[in-house]
């Protein structure tokens, strides 16, 4: 009796792992992975009154500043960014064109990529507005890996002088939208 | 990068470990019941387990995706059934862990020298407890970025889990009242070596459209990750893996993080068929004083984007200025805190209940009298167990149906319904020959066919010597 107790225990503990099985897998698959989010982030934008190119009564047709940016040169961004847009949405209700230039300034001070929005006239004071896309890929990406500066400058195109009286407003919205893919 | 994905992946996939023990529950010709009910039946004289032997336990699963679920070899792309994968869970999915190991462990009965009505059981065991919920939201922004989740909060409180080492030294007192009643109590001393603990994490991330540009980006986050045990093995300096084994040694015997805790229970036989029988299990608490480090991030900011023209500010403020700003407050936004602050983590508590139904007296062929010694040969009954976790309890609710064959063999089917799945069969023999017992359970058995696609997987098994009058 006890042989065939032992017997009926050994089958019963042992059935448990002799019936495990799998079927198949291929960790190697991993090998495949992308991972590709995509992130957009407001950039640049303004929104001012006829009345701002003015200095001390006397138009001024032409703003320029810039930024000192690091982002570009993380490590991160360096290995990870594969393409960047920059989308620019532009309103003008002043009767004058304006051409809005960004430059991208490299660490020895040199423009290494740049472009121009431009926006029409707004004779009747009424609304005008575009959009332009900027996309980043290849040797322009590489440009913008490079970026340390961005330079902007707002100019109004020649027209009717700007004075007090002057109306409307120019306005620009954007964003930059960022494919990075975290497995590379 | 690629490892660590591949890590986060297979954790997707990987078993949780629960601690519910439902074959070991009430199973009472196996010493080591009594830590699942310490007011259980107590059916020996006195045992001792085997040392580093008497209990061995591993439990393992998920509430989501299996492994199987993404890696199945099937011709599909891979990124398609990990997304899929992702997209199917939510944030109430968990992955948890446990792992027992019995260091030693006896008992032996006390009281008068004609009815010895208590008993007194001691041991002290490692314990490995993780649990972690399925970050679902960072896995989404890591998997999609925000561009096609405009108007969607990620929220910080999908990040919460719990990882604990530790040992255990407890010492538990059972008593017989009489024919129908059965307490016990368990005190416990928790020493532990290593823990993470984040639980309580709130605020996230949430881009939407803006009025002055596109989109308004806001920031509000209160992350915080508490560890204990675990800087001074990481420390640059520290290089000797020696020192570290010893260290743990020393942590694993009262010299960790202390706690105290306690397990209660009772069994109530309402007639000589039915019995009713309760437990409460780790009702306790870890301070955290040594070698604490926790990690903060506390963190409010907006961004809608930069004015680089007319800067707002009127005070002669460059567009730099204005932007290093920015940036200022975006780096405050996330910068990492480390405190030293200690803190108190409570154990999870485990609730378990069951009512048993025995029957099926065996009889003598030579008399057709029943010996009183063996009573009944079945049992069925139903199971519950709770356990309390950071978001919501675990409960299981188990059907089982208990046999004895022979004088020296004990069976136990089970049929659980839990967190994981609905189909749940276990089972768990207990042998007993002469005073040596071996015992061992596995849960889910129907998933064996495919180990890579079972939600929940446990085992269990020891050896003890059990020494019985009778």
């Amino acid at each position: 009796m006890n042989t065939f107790k032992y017997k009926i225990a050994f089958f019963l503990c042992s059935s448990m792992f002799i019936f495990s099985c799998t079927k198949s897998i291929d960790f190697n698959q991993v090998e495949d992975l992308e991972v590709t989010p995509e992130f957009e982030a407001s950039f640049i934008h303004f929104n001012e009154p006829a009345s701002r190119f003015l200095a001390n009564g006397v138009e001024v047709s032409t703003s320029q500043d810039f930024i000192d940016i690091e982002f570009f040169r993380y490590q991160f961004t360096s290995n990870h960014l594969k393409r960047v847009e920059l989308v620019f949405e532009t309103q003008n209700t002043i009767n004058r064109a304006f051409a809005f230039t960004i430059d991208f300034i490299d660490i020895t001070n040199t423009v290494v990529h740049s472009f121009t929005v431009q926006e029409n006239a707004s004779a009747d004071h009424t609304d005008t507005v575009s959009t332009y896309t900027e996309v980043f890929e290849n040797e322009d990406l590489l440009a913008l890996k490079q970026t340390v500066r961005i330079a902007y400058t707002l100019r109004l195109r020649n027209g009717t002088p700007i004075d007090t009286d002057s109306l409307g407003r120019v306005a620009c919205k954007s964003y930059a939208a960022f494919q990075i893919n975290l497995v590379d | 990068m690629r490892e660590i994905i591949l890590i986060i992946i297979l954790h997707i996939g990987l078993f949780t470990f629960s601690q519910n023990k439902q074959l070991l529950y009430g199973f009472s010709e196996i010493p080591q019941a009594l830590m699942q009910n310490p007011g259980g039946k107590v059916t020996n004289d006195w045992y001792v387990g085997v040392p580093l032997l008497s209990q061995i336990h591993v439990d393992l699963g998920t509430t989501g995706s299996t492994v199987y679920d993404v890696f199945s070899d099937d011709n599909i792309d891979f990124n398609d059934k990990l997304r899929t994968a992702v997209s199917s869970m939510n944030p109430n999915d968990f992955y948890t862990v446990n792992q027992q190991l019995e260091i030693f462990s006896g008992g032996v009965a006390v009281g008068n020298r004609f009815e010895k009505n208590e008993y007194l059981s001691f041991g002290l065991y490692q314990e490995l407890d993780f649990m972690l919920y399925f970050p679902k939201d960072f896995a989404t922004l890591a998997l999609e970025g925000n561009k096609n989740n405009i108007n969607q909060l990620f929220k910080a409180n999908h990040l919460s889990g719990t990882a604990d080492v530790l040992s255990v030294f407890h010492l538990g007192y059972n008593k017989k009242v009489n024919k129908k009643f059965t307490y016990g109590i368990r005190g416990k001393i928790y020493s532990s070596l290593a823990n993470i603990h984040s639980t309580k994490n709130k605020g996230g991330f949430i881009t939407t459209r803006g009025e002055d540009n596109y989109y308004d980006h806001e920031f509000d986050f209160g992350i915080a990750v508490q560890t204990s045990g675990i800087a001074s093995l990481i420390d640059d300096d520290n290089v000797d893996v020696n020192d570290n084994i010893d260290t743990l040694k020393k942590r694993a015997f009262f010299g960790g993080n202390l706690g105290l805790g306690v397990d209660l229970g009772f069994t109530y036989q309402l007639n000589n068929q039915w019995s009713l029988d309760a437990s409460v299990l780790d009702i306790g608490f870890i301070s955290h004083t040594k070698d604490v480090e926790n990690y903060v991030v506390n963190g409010e900011f907006t961004y809608s984007g930069v004015n680089p023209l007319f800067p707002e500010a009127e005070d002669g403020q460059t567009a730099d200025d204005y932007w290093d700003t920015i940036e200022d407050d975006f780096e405050d936004t996330f910068i990492v805190d480390t405190t030293r602050t200690k803190y108190t983590t409570w154990r999870p508590v485990k609730f378990n209940a069951s009512l048993n139904y025995a029957f099926g007296e065996k009889r003598s062929k030579t008399c057709s009298c029943i010996p009183d010694d063996t009573g009944y040969q079945n049992a069925v009954g139903l199971q519950l167990y709770g356990i309390n976790r950071p978001k919501q309890p675990q409960l299981a609710l188990t059907a089982y149906y208990y046999r004895r064959l022979f004088n020296g063999l004990r069976l136990k089917a089970a049929y659980t319904i839990d967190s994981y799945s609905f189909s749940n069969v276990g089972l768990g023999v207990s042998a007993h020959i002469w005073g040596a017992n071996f015992y061992i359970m596995a849960d889910n058995l129907l998933a064996y066919k495919n180990i890579y696609d079972a939600q929940h997987v446990s085992l269990q098994l020891g050896f003890n010597y059990i020494f019985k009058k009778k």
